[in-house]
């Protein structure tokens, strides 16, 4: 019955308080008001609902009628309306929020790179950012055409791309162009030599002719496998060269590494605390002005010391300035028992160790041995390694 | 006199009975909403008993929990429990 326009116009839940509530319905309905929802709740009270626009014509009726009215509750679109417009800041949030929102999502937020295998994603993205395409750019005004040519002439391997936009995310689908695999020239005559000294352990020798037998000692620098090639004459054993090659092969040896390490039982250890004093003064045959003077109250301090000459017009004063900065140290002194001490020299050791020995090496055996002095500890680690020591060398 | 003509023609012409005759239309459903057209006004209103004055007498019902729905010059609509529907002739 028309209650979706009652609830557009706004209605009103009114409360009365009549003797002769009968009278006052009767009187009302007479008189072209709507009432719905007429709820009695004692002898005296009534409850009920009225459209805004009847309440003056009802007001005019409780005159007549003797009976007090009142609005409990303002209900319908206009009364919400008028709430939200007098909550002005809370509107304005809203829209500043839809504004952000709508700002937000024009930027590109995720760069999605797909299909790549030899090129790092890293190289991708260096690429578009030099030609401006970053997270955080807008999305219109990135043309991406344009980048797509960019980039397939900026990086080699790519032979298509395919930049997409989908939502705040870049999609960029690369199609890698296949190299030719790169040729060996093997046709230059080269030799294989050691790179570092040791024991030769294995020998693989594909092409050349090796001139070291396993378990010989070998310096670095040395020719292992040289690729000259050699006939033995049958008769007097004597060497004739046939032709030099490009030699192949790869010679595993023994290695060893050695490194010492100490570490003191009492170490002294002082750091900058970050708090310093500056000091500033003049010195004018040879006395000191100060222009800036602070007493260092620092039980250890650095002391800094900056020297200018003053210059006039080119030509020297007899003045120089000083700067001088005292920066508090801290000392801490720390004692170690022998066992600890041990433990950090070992660790110590093998740390400088691992850098190195190469990756690919085995290791073989490692030895410590400990020297205890009166008041330092020093560790010796002795590693062997089977490890590849070939190397190829262009005559 | 005048009724029963009124009557006759209504049922000979399949007219609205209670528009011509100005009589009262109840129209109740289930035991909770009661409708009735053609009154002229309220005489009683509580929560458990309602009177309405019409052309054929005082409509006295009675119940629990009575709501007036809507009310005008035609219709009133009464929601609640109705226990009991009374003609009170004058």
């Amino acid at each position: 019955m028309g209650r979706e326009r009652d609830f557009l116009d706004g209605y009103l839940i009114v409360e009365l308080k009549s003797l002769s509530i009968e009278k006052f319905i009767n009187l009302s309905y007479i008189n072209g008001i709507k009432l719905w929802d007429v709820k009695r709740k004692d002898l005296i009270t009534t409850q009920f609902r009225i459209s805004t626009n009847d309440f003056k014509k009802l007001k005019k009726v409780a005159k007549i009628t003797n009976s007090k009215i009142r609005i409990i509750e303002k209900r319908g679109v206009v009364f919400y309306l008028n709430k939200i417009l007098r909550r002005r800041l809370f509107l304005i949030g809203i829209v500043i929020f839809i504004f952000i929102l709508y700002y937000l999502s024009n930027l590109i937020w995720i760069i999605d790179i797909s299909g790549n295998k030899n090129i790092s994603n890293d190289e991708i993205v260096k690429s578009l950012y030099k030609n401006g395409v970053k997270i955080g750019v807008k999305k219109n005004k990135i043309n991406l055409k344009q980048i797509e040519n960019i980039l397939v002439n900026e990086i080699n391997q790519i032979s298509l791309i395919n930049l997409s936009i989908d939502g705040v995310k870049l999609k960029v689908e690369v199609v890698e162009r296949t190299l030719p695999p790169e040729i060996v020239d093997t046709e230059s005559p080269v030799d294989i030599i050691a790179k570092k000294d040791g024991i030769v352990t294995k020998i693989f020798c594909y092409r050349g002719t090796p001139l070291i037998k396993s378990g010989e000692y070998v310096k670095k620098g040395q020719i292992l496998i040289t690729g000259d090639i050699f006939r033995t004459n049958r008769n007097d054993n004597s060497k004739e060269l046939v032709k030099t090659v490009h030699s192949f092969g790869t010679v595993y040896a023994k290695v060893w590494y050695e490194i010492f390490e100490e570490q003191d039982l009492l170490s002294i250890k002082s750091e900058r605390t970050g708090e310093y004093v500056i000091n500033e003064y003049y010195i004018i045959n040879g006395k000191k002005i100060y222009i800036n003077k602070n007493d260092a109250k620092f039980e250890n301090y650095d002391k800094i010391e900056k020297r200018t000459k003053i210059n006039l017009l080119g030509y020297n004063l007899p003045i120089e300035k000083v700067e001088e900065k005292l920066y508090e140290v801290k000392v801490t002194k720390t004692s170690y028992s022998i066992d600890e001490a041990i433990i950090i020299a070992t660790n110590k050791a093998e740390y400088e160790i691992n850098k190195q020995i190469p990756k690919d090496a085995t290791i073989i055996d490692k030895k410590y041995d400990k020297i205890i002095e009166k008041n330092k500890v020093t560790v010796r680690l002795l590693v062997i390694t089977e490890e590849n020591i070939s190397y190829e060398q262009h005559r | 006199m005048k009724n029963k003509v009124k009557n006759k023609i209504s049922e000979s012409l399949e007219l609205p009975k209670e528009i011509i005759l100005n009589i009262p239309s109840i129209k109740i459903l289930g035991n909770d909403e009661l409708q009735i057209e053609n009154h002229k006004g309220i005489v009683e209103y509580s929560t458990d008993v309602v009177r309405l004055r019409s052309s054929i007498g005082i409509i006295k019902i009675e119940g629990e929990n009575f709501i007036i729905k809507e009310i005008n010059p035609e219709l009133v609509v009464l929601t609640g429990k109705i226990k009991n529907l009374e003609f009170i002739r004058f």
